[in-house]
């Protein structure tokens, strides 16, 4: 395979990147190592995964991906599929069921649209 | 009693396959998506192998891609991808403490395999089950698998394949995110998490800072479930 690039520099970018990626994942357990957390660190870092869940999904759904501006509209298809998925899965507790209604719907939407 | 013991552990094992399942089903298309990215910049489909190997970080990866095809220098797209890989730091201590009585050794291993969607899986998991290697290590493992195997197909067809369609594909990981969201619903706490997360998530990323935006969206959701759930007395 031919590259475009110097071989050593896409190697170099890979290396380091590898590097400090695993560095952020592995830093909490040098830090932690042995010992016991604080109740309240616990408590603390129970509402960690849904905040993070709303951090990476709500501003996909709300900033249009080109203009990087905010799309509230009924043309946002991946909101209105956000929204009506999110209502789904209220009723339907199976996580498949709401994965393969989400994509569907967003399909269909963008069939018809 | 061997029998037994075989029998949790194909027990555990499938479980891992259970919750593999939908990140699989997302990787697959995010995972070729970025393995085109990665091509078009100029990487080779063994580089983009080895990228997705080592790296195995899925915005970092669509983001080297897009500066090597820009010319960027090497220590400029590796300072972003620590600050677009930061969020990692939250995820292995979130889980740390379900797996504080692992060697040293066995942390270190299952840290290198901690993506968004593989946290959030574990997370859901060792919340309700006991934490075991074999889920835990059969979920890294497999989806890593996954997502090198799609960024290498992606390598390979970019060229080939026009910019198909992409149906719904791209909803799959975010559909994930809601089906993971909403079990965790379960009181003003958890709620106000929410919002203040996806709130502070949403004006960071308007102000081009989307990376940073995940991080302090979740420290200041934290908080903001943490004072609401002090307030009506959750915790004992």
């Amino acid at each position: 395979m031919l590259s475009n690039n110097p071989v050593e520099y896409i190697y170099l970018i890979i290396i380091g990147m590898a590097a400090v990626t695993y560095f952020s994942r592995e830093l909490p357990f040098v830090i932690l190592k042995g010992k016991k957390l604080k109740p309240a660190i616990v408590e603390w870092m129970g509402y960690i995964p849904i905040a993070v869940l709303a951090a990476l999904l709500i501003p996909a759904l709300l900033i249009d991906s080109e203009s990087k501006k905010l799309f509230i509209s009924f043309d946002n298809l991946f909101l209105i599929t956000g929204i009506l998925t999110f209502l789904f899965g209220l009723f339907i507790k199976n996580l498949f069921a709401v994965i393969i209604f989400g994509v569907s719907l967003l399909a269909i939407l963008r069939w018809f649209i | 009693m061997e029998q037994e013991t075989s029998h949790i552990k194909y027990r555990n094992f499938i479980d891992g396959i259970r919750l593999f399942l939908p990140i699989g089903a997302g990787y697959l298309p995010l995972g070729f998506a970025c393995g085109i990215v990665c091509a078009e910049s100029g990487m080779s489909v063994m580089q983009i192998f080895i990228m997705s190997l080592l790296v195995y970080a899925g915005a970092g990866q669509y983001i080297a891609g897009g500066m090597i095809a820009a010319g960027a220098s090497p220590l400029s797209i590796i300072i972003t991808t620590f600050i677009v890989n930061s969020r990692h730091i939250l995820y292995t201590s979130v889980l740390y403490p379900y797996i504080s009585k692992w060697s040293f050794f066995k942390q270190s291993i299952f840290a290198y395999q901690i993506t968004d969607e593989v946290f959030a899986m574990h997370s859901s998991f060792m919340n309700k089950n006991n934490a075991n290697t074999v889920t835990a290590f059969t979920l890294n493992i497999f989806s890593h698998s996954s997502w090198i195997i799609s960024n290498t197909i992606g390598g390979i067809s970019a060229g080939f394949i026009p910019d198909s369609s992409k149906f719904g594909l791209d909803f799959t990981l975010y559909a994930l995110f809601i089906a993971l969201i909403i079990p965790r619903l379960i009181n003003f706490a958890q709620g106000a998490a929410l919002l203040t997360g996806g709130f502070i998530a949403t004006i960071f990323a308007l102000f081009n800072m989307l990376y940073i935006g995940i991080v302090a969206g979740a420290v200041a959701g934290a908080f903001a479930g943490y004072w609401t759930g002090r307030r009506f007395h959750y915790a004992k």
